[in-house]
């Protein structure tokens, strides 16, 4: 799908955790060890294409994002569907208590990633149709 | 609203400086209820932003800036699922579901 030459951008979370914040209290941090965990995994993967010559890391950056809840009840029926994320019984409590807004503050890594023109020889438009077919089946 | 992600624009501030979407042909990755994409759709040639979260794609339908709509287009499926025809794409996104 990617045209050769095209740009690969990957935004995700990286350490440290999100930190817990209502106005004038720190609530806590947020426990991502099992989610970082897969945002390695993740990041080797992508370094394997790299490696490989079918990327080449072109541009990189890390920035500091807020999510802000203005309730506690948007902010649980959010978290709580979060993978991977946990948590502690001690900061839900303090953010049941807290006062709105409630700021997440996480850190995120952007990346450009540029396609080169090398291939891997054995993947094609077929191996690609019959992956989509295993996972429609 | 209840939930604001990047109230202080800083995921935009980053976009900016890492690429220029002038002029792309687009596919965001996780799009959700497309907040980003409105952002890159208008210098962008044309943005396909999928998720495999129904409700937010519907509620991205929904707010869907009108003079976007000839650009964009918002879909539910997976990246795996995606049946594209080969580079047909400049850019792909992936926004925190790589």
């Amino acid at each position: 799908m990617l045209d050769e030459d095209g740009i690969l951008l990957d935004l995700h979370p990286i350490p440290p955790s999100m930190h817990a914040f209502s106005p004038g209290k720190d609530l806590g941090v947020v426990d991502e060890r099992q989610f970082f965990r897969l945002v390695r995994a993740t990041e080797r993967e992508l370094q394997k294409t790299v490696d490989g010559g079918l990327f080449a890391l072109e541009a990189e950056t890390e920035l500091g994002v807020i999510e802000r809840f203005d309730s506690v009840e948007e902010l649980f029926e959010t978290v709580d569907e979060w993978d991977n994320i946990h948590l502690s019984k001690r900061l839900r409590a303090r953010l049941e208590r807290s006062t709105p807004p409630i700021d997440f503050h996480e850190r995120l890594a952007l990346r450009r990633y540029r396609r080169t023109r090398a291939r891997f020889p054995h993947v094609d438009e077929s191996h690609h149709r019959r992956v989509r077919e295993r996972v429609s089946s | 609203m209840a939930v604001t992600i990047d109230p202080e624009g800083r995921e935009l501030e980053a976009l900016a400086h890492v690429v220029d979407f002038d002029g792309l042909r687009v596919l965001d990755v996780g799009c959700g209820d497309g907040r980003v994409v409105w952002r890159i759709a208008p210098v962008a040639q044309s943005v396909l932003g999928i998720d495999v979260d129904g409700d937010l794609i519907e509620m991205g339908r929904r707010e869907m800036p009108p003079e976007l709509r000839g650009k964009v287009e918002l879909r539910e499926t997976s990246v795996v699922e995606l049946d594209e025809p080969p580079a047909c794409f400049d850019l792909v996104f992936f926004t925190w579901s790589l």
